[in-house]
């Protein structure tokens, strides 16, 4: 729990902007701390311990917004003045912006966390890092880099609306980066773990079977396989390709604040409009949803960084866009209330749209009905390189595990297929959705200046007909 | 921030290697920093927040026994900064001994005086930054498009270096940039950016006319046909690319099999028209610095010559692991370039383009993401002005398109270089280095496009 005297701080600016005759304002205490351990090929590069803590001020006046922050405690005034001296300067090129009216209370919320990460030993946390590097070595894998990381965020949040929020959440996660040399030919491939909670779901990762199944696939693709088909086929693409699409082309472009071109100059803006709520964008059989509220989730809290009250968000409900992602910024732009999606990434940075835990809900196929659907085709498992345009619109994915599909069945590997697709065709040729909803932890990055927060991608495996794989 | 700030970082400074001293450290290194940031955001012709960030932050690298720990912190009360370093250096205990440890390097060591890289103004311009946004957008606006969005972002204050080895240095500097980004018309975009060291260098009128005159130039568009073709490469797309080119010199990156320079020292990687530098040297330039994070003197390191690989970048650890000296790119862990410089060629920028007979410009590529570090595979978004040109001139925009080629493929096919190099620093150079660079114009280079 933040201590005391920093709630007192955080109350305390809130007074202090408020006696400044500022239309709004808002405080936030922030700890982030994290232990990361790297190993490079069997080797423990570095251990990292890193503690970012502070207090943040937001205000606005008479429409112009203003943010300061410092990790001084005896700077919290310097930063108030800071804050509202910003707002100012601003008045005269400002938007005259407004938030939506939400109703506040007080609130607190924690991850569930059964053994704390900081209590487990290094020792233990290295043995599970060199089991992993000892059996891709095994495995024949050419070079090994891994890292677990747990940390753990502490945030009491006040606002002049009556808003109090302390939220704890804690989170672990781990990485593999692998790299298989063969002759003049090399594979790389990428293996992520993480979740918000304790050293119990490290336990329940199996990071070694994934590890020691990619290892095999990585061989078997420089070995076995074959140059992919292309032009015009049906393909199947499994949950972890679909959980990153999702993210991509249905969580970004439904972020307000890109629809309201906030994010032109860096991250880009989206093609999806104010009026296209309500239009058709997909096939009846895809919903994609974004839910903060996912217990064990890496994108798990209970309230946003504005103190509201956080729900699973229908992003796009049977085709149809149905709900943008929003703050209380664009709400109030947009008529509606706030859907709780302000995050920030530590105490200095401004709370902004973000998504949580995106994904698409399941269907009734196997993924083999799925793959039986198809007579000659690709099956698409894993992807390495992926891009998409900062409209949203325009994305590719190169398969790293992939393979044909001949009369229904899996058939020989083929090396990176390269899916090259707009948003709306690939929502469109979606015929079929998997019960299979597996999720991928990672770190989503946006805004100037950057801000990485953690969040799950999620898919089920879908069955797509009538698309091209492609390349040069 | 005058010299009784020097004084209050040597001092924790020095308490933090006395306490790791203490703990039976044997190599400390601590990096004290204190500076305001400041930060405008506009979109939509309007600003949208003004950000202020007051730090003072500490960053400290152990060695003992041949491990090494790195600790960042920001609670500096001077009880839980004591208990916090202890816990971390305790923990140190249970990590295996690296294979390869090097002591830091012992000085004292003389360091270069570098000119013009600190701006106090930066320290209270609240209002100097709305004003800089202003001429931005007022220019990019004056060329006729509909809309800008970009940031203006400056920070200034002083670090202060103190390691067993000898070292006790502190330095001042300051950094402003802008960046723009201009609509013509939904897809039609223009990008401008302007960095450096202090206030009146800054141009903001040159970043947003130039972002307003390729948006509207981008309005008159094609569906551009994937294929290969001869492009001439934009500053703010250089910004990624040599951002890359140089990153990829990291001899971190190299042990971890994560780069295509892997197995190429001395070999020829690169057309013979480039020669990349990183210069931390240079007077006024945007990313020099005067000693990397272990205190060595920094140096100008030529990291491809006439085409050849001449250098990886290294620390004292990376130096070790190779045989080979430290170049003063430390990084504790990974090393880095600081400033890095594509030498000029003699051609003025048009006559680039007026000796194209058919090809690309393209003003900036974006959201590169690499299919396999070491063969060098990538693809990238472009963005900004993709400009068709034939028998020299500028036909109109062409959109669709999709950078997808190989790194070392894109060196090697390299066939001209301008002679106006500008520094560069921007949002999507996300390797944040700054560059220096001119136009670079490259034979048969891929393209990709989604067909539905």
């Amino acid at each position: 729990m933040i201590p005391g005297e920093l709630k007192d701080l955080v109350e305390y600016a809130v007074r202090r902007a408020l006696g400044m005759n500022v239309d709004y304002a808002e405080a936030r205490y922030q700890i982030n701390r994290s232990t990361s351990l790297f190993m490079i090929n069997g080797n423990i590069e570095a251990l990292s311990n890193v503690s970012v803590a502070g207090i943040s001020i937001r205000v606005i006046v008479n429409g112009s917004m203003g943010f300061a922050s410092t990790n001084d405690p005896k700077n919290v005034d310097k930063a108030v003045e800071s804050a509202i001296k910003g707002a100012k300067a601003c008045l005269k090129i400002s938007k005259e912006l407004r938030l939506s009216e939400e109703s506040f209370g007080e609130a607190s919320y924690t991850s569930k966390v059964l053994k704390r990460p900081e209590d487990i030993s290094p020792e233990e946390k290295i043995e599970l890092l060199s089991s992993v590097d000892e059996l891709a070595k095994e495995k024949g894998i050419t070079s090994r880099n891994l890292s677990l990381r747990n940390s753990r965020e502490q945030v009491y949040y006040v606002n002049s609306e009556g808003s109090r929020v302390e939220g704890d959440v804690t989170r672990v996660s781990g990485n593999a980066t692998l790299t298989l040399v063969m002759g003049a030919e090399s594979t790389q491939e990428f293996v992520e773990k993480g979740g918000s909670g304790g050293w119990e779901l490290v336990e329940g990762w199996n990071f070694l079977e994934e590890v020691s199944r990619i290892a095999d696939v990585m061989k078997e693709c420089l070995e076995k396989g074959i140059s992919p088909p292309r032009g015009k086929m049906d393909l199947v693409l499994g949950p972890y390709v679909v959980g990153l699409m999702m993210h991509e082309s249905t969580g970004h472009p439904y972020e307000a604040d890109r629809i309201l071109g906030r994010e032109a100059a860096q991250a880009g803006e989206s093609f999806v409009k104010p009026d296209m709520l309500g239009t058709r964008i997909g096939s009846e059989v895809v919903t994609v949803v974004d839910d903060p509220t996912i217990e064990g989730s890496s994108g798990f809290y209970l309230y946003d960084m504005e103190g509201v009250k956080a729900r699973r968000r229908i992003l796009m409900k049977n085709g149809i866009i149905n709900e943008f992602l929003h703050n209380r910024e664009t709400a109030a732009i947009f008529g509606v209330k706030s859907n709780a999606a302000a995050r920030a990434s530590s105490y200095d940075r401004e709370p902004i749209i973000r998504m949580a835990n995106t994904f698409m809900l399941p269907g009734d196929y196997s993924q083999d009905e799925l793959i039986e659907g198809i007579k000659e085709g690709v099956f698409i498992a894993r992807f390495t390189e992926w891009n998409i345009d900062d409209r949203r619109y325009n994305q590719r994915y190169v398969g790293s595990e992939a393979y044909l599909i001949k009369d229904g069945k899996l058939d020989k590997m083929v090396k990176r297929p390269i899916l090259e697709i707009t948003t709306p065709a690939f929502y469109s040729s979606i015929d079929a959705v998997g019960k299979d909803l597996k999720f991928t932890p990672g770190l989503c990055g946006k805004s100037d200046p950057g801000q990485a927060v953690p969040v799950w991608f999620g898919g089920p495996s879908v069955r797509l007909r009538g698309v091209r794989l492609g390349g040069i | 921030m005058g010299s009784e700030s020097f004084e209050k970082g040597f001092s924790i400074s020095q308490k933090i290697v006395d306490i790791a001293l203490r703990k039976g450290a044997v190599d400390v290194a601590v990096i004290y920093n204190e500076e305001v940031g400041r930060h405008l955001r506009f979109s939509q012709n309007r600003a949208d927040i003004a950000n202020t960030w007051l730090y003072k932050r500490v960053a400290v690298c152990i060695g003992k026994d041949k491990r090494v720990l790195v600790v960042e912190t920001e609670d500096l009360q001077p009880e839980s900064l004591k208990r916090f370093i202890e816990e971390s250096v305790d923990a140190m205990k249970y990590l295996p001994p690296r294979p390869v440890y090097a002591p830091l390097p012992e000085g004292p060591f003389e360091y270069s005086v570098i000119p013009s890289i600190y701006d106090e103004r930066l320290l209270t311009a609240e209002d100097e930054l709305v004003d800089v946004a202003k001429i931005a957008i007022d220019s990019a606006l004056s060329e006729g498009v509909k809309r800008v969005a970009g940031v203006v972002k400056s920070r200034a204050g002083y670090s202060c270096l103190v390691t067993t080895g000898g070292v006790n240095v502190c330095s001042r500097d300051s950094q402003i940039y802008l960046e723009i980004r201009a609509f013509a018309d939904e897809e039609a975009t223009g990008h401008g950016t302007t960095c450096s060291r202090s206030l009146s260098d800054l141009d903001p009128e040159r970043a947003g006319t130039e972002a307003g005159r390729d948006a509207v130039l981008a309005k008159n568009f094609t569906k551009g046909e994937p294929g290969r073709y001869d492009v001439i490469f934009g500053r703010s797309a250089l910004g990624n690319l040599i951002g890359i080119f140089g990153h990829m010199a990291s001899a971190l990156f190299i042990l971890m099999q994560m780069s295509p320079y892997v197995g190429k020292l001395n070999q020829k990687i690169a057309s013979e028209k480039v020669t990349l530098i990183d210069d931390p040297l240079m007077p006024a330039g945007y990313g020099s610095r005067a000693y990397d994070d272990e205190g060595l003197p920094t140096r100008r390191n030529v990291i491809i010559e006439n085409g050849f690989l001449k250098t990886y970048l290294h620390n004292r650890l990376t130096a070790k692991a190779f045989n080979a000296k430290s170049t003063a790119n430390a990084g504790w862990i990974i090393p880095k370039p600081w400033y890095l410089i594509l030498k000029p060629g003699d051609a003025k920028d048009d006559e680039l383009i007026e000796e194209m007979r058919d090809g690309l410009i393209v003003k900036n590529a974006t959201y590169l993401r690499f299919q396999n570090y070491r063969t060098g595979d990538f693809s990238a978004v472009i963005r900004d002005g993709v400009f068709r040109v034939k028998n020299g001139e500028v036909i109109g925009e062409v959109r669709g398109l999709r950078l997808s080629d190989n790194l070392l493929n894109v060196l090697s096919n390299v066939y001209q270089i301008s002679r106006e190099a500008i520094p560069i620093f921007h949002w999507w150079m996300e390797w944040e280095v700054p560059v220096v660079t001119p136009l670079m114009a490259v034979h048969n280079v891929g393209f990709t496009s989604a067909t539905i």
